[in-house]
């Protein structure tokens, strides 16, 4: 994902030093797999943004705490899908009081679904299974580092895999 | 089912990808400069404070002597959850977009990557609902022009026209020729005067969504009329005259700006609020959204706040977001609703400013010398004439 686990350090090592290449080169390694994973949890490329943004300064605030034996992806990962999460939590719970404001923002254009498309069936998984189908398939965790990275019992990432999974197929007729 | 799952995932399109990386490396460099200076900061000069319990953000100590640009001292820092980015150059703009911009030189159209093309030698422009063109006045006549500067079609009036507006649906422009108000079709044809008017410096608006309605000032009061047949559908009563008018976005709440105060009104002219006093306001405007009103205010002791409110209800809920030492003179929001952009005269300075929390600050220094390149003498600070939709 971002270079071996030396480079990465030394990376995170100069980032600490107040290194702006080291930091780029953090940034490009991480900062397109965390807006990905966040837009594939909220879906809307603006809050994408904004977690992903907001995560990364995050990260850079803390770096002087972060401990450089450990990858920074996974930590990076840990703040963005936590935020997401809470995003999208946030986000139903104004929709289910009925919103005056929220109702008067414009629709946002709907992906066209066809039997391929797995998109818009991920969408409609609550934000919790969204999460761990991000971690799992586009970030490539096993599920003891979701549940390590989520804080879950694993039995509960596993469960939550399942149902997903289950979701998408019902919804693709497989 | 997993491999194609991960295709999908890896694959999603997702819109602006590449502009909102840029934008995030920006403030992630900002950040890693302010990571190291805020310690000293805090403990010295202390002008930018961060009062945590309200998330307000407070730029103090700002323009004396006049002309010191209100964070000119302040370089790049993160203070709490706050990033303040300084540019010494408008080097682009945090959102989609595209800025109109009136100087003595002539308008400017400003693109969200920072190029900016001089319109030509006209007075005061504004924007067609949809960015395609721009309407310009000079001396006796008016202008339509597209994005490039190339002249549509003029209009010659005995006359100097003045404050155009084009209509939501592109088919009219309303604008002001001496006391009178007339409406010309989109195309420059069949101009004709309407029957109100007056001295006044309001400029006439028309309601987003509806056909041909214009909210205008008439003899001291609002009047909302349909220009095609000339009928007054509401005047507004008890409403002090006011210096601007203002649609929300969708057409339903039209805010009037008068000297110490504001007033909310509904589509058929009832006042929903009204806010005087040292709680009125100097610049008001509506997000794109329709459901937040952006106001500017006086600040006791000097100098403007920035305030975010609900569309109807003005006094309730105002939430500052920004204060200065210096005057704000411009308040445009950004088409997607996240960002607002405030003039600072007194700084020649503009601050684009995150209406969401956390509040980012971006300061573009030299704005008068960027709008009016060459110029011998002192130039005057440019206006905003609006943040467009992209093209």
């Amino acid at each position: 994902m971002a270079g071996s686990g030396r480079d990465e350090r030394a990376r995170v090592r100069g980032a600490q030093a107040g290194s702006a290449s080291d930091l780029e080169a953090l940034f490009r390694a991480h900062w397109g797999r965390s807006f990905r994973a966040a837009y594939l949890v909220v879906h809307d490329a603006a809050a994408a943004e904004d977690i992903a943004q907001e995560s990364f300064l995050a990260a850079i605030r803390a770096l002087d705490r972060f401990d450089r034996r450990r990858p920074f992806g996974p930590w990076l990962h840990r703040i963005v899908v936590n935020r997401a999460i809470d995003w999208a939590r946030a986000r139903a719970l104004r929709a289910e009081v009925g919103d005056g404001t929220l109702a008067e923002l414009p629709a946002r254009p709907v992906r066209p679904e066809s039997r391929g498309d797995l998109l818009p069936r991920l969408a409609r998984l609550p934000a919790e299974h969204r999460a761990v189908i991000v971690l799992r398939y586009l970030l490539e965790y096993t599920p003891g580092e979701i549940a390590e990275l989520l804080e879950l019992p694993r039995g509960t990432v596993n469960s939550r895999l399942r149902r997903g999974l289950d979701s998408l197929r019902k919804g693709l007729g497989e | 089912m997993s491999e194609s799952l991960r295709r999908a995932l890896r694959s999603e399109s997702i819109p602006g990808e590449h502009e909102a990386r840029e934008r995030s490396w920006e403030l992630a460099q900002a950040a890693l400069q302010g990571r190291e200076a805020v310690p000293a900061r805090r403990a010295g000069r202390g002008r930018l404070l961060l009062v945590g319990a309200t998330g307000l953000a407070i730029v103090a100590g700002a323009v004396s002597p006049p002309g010191l640009a209100v964070l000119d001292s302040v370089r790049d820092a993160v203070v709490g959850d706050r990033v303040v980015v300084r540019r010494p150059a408008l080097f682009g703009l945090p959102a989609p977009g595209r800025l109109l911009v009136n100087s003595r030189q002539g308008p400017w159209i400003v693109q969200a990557d920072g190029s900016r093309r001089l319109l030509g030698p006209y007075e005061r422009a504004s924007w067609s609902p949809h960015g395609r063109y721009v309407v310009a006045t000079r001396g006796f006549e008016l202008f339509a022009l597209d994005p490039k500067g190339k002249v549509r079609w003029s209009l010659a009036r005995p006359g100097s026209p003045a404050q155009p507006r084009w209509s939501s649906d592109g088919f009219r422009i309303a604008y002001r020729l001496g006391a009178r108000l007339r409406v010309v079709a989109g195309d420059g044809t069949g101009d004709r005067s309407l029957p109100f008017g007056g001295p006044g410096d309001a400029a006439p608006e028309w309601r987003p969504g509806a056909a041909h309605e214009l909210a205008l000032v008439d003899r001291g009061q609002i009047v909302l009329t349909d220009t095609d047949t000339q009928e007054v559908l509401w005047r507004a009563t008890g409403v002090p005259t006011p210096y601007e008018l203002a649609w929300s976005a969708d057409g339903r709440r039209l805010l009037a700006l008068s000297a110490g105060s504001l007033s909310v009104l509904d589509a058929r002219g009832r006042r929903l609020a009204q806010v005087a006093g040292d709680r009125g306001a100097e610049l008001a405007a509506f997000a794109p959204s329709g459901g937040r009103l952006a106001l500017v205010r006086p600040r006791a002791g000097g100098g403007s706040e920035l305030v975010l409110t609900d569309a109807g209800l003005p006094a309730a809920g105002a939430r500052r977001i920004l204060e200065t030492a210096a005057r704000f003179s411009d308040l445009e929001w950004s088409p997607d609703g996240r960002w607002l952009l405030l003039g600072v005269e007194d700084a020649d300075q503009w601050l684009f400013v995150r209406a969401a929390a956390p509040h980012r600050i971006v300061t573009v220094s030299n704005v008068r010398r960027q709008f009016h390149p060459g110029a011998a003498g002192p130039a005057p600070f440019p206006e905003l004439a609006g943040w467009c939709c992209a093209p």
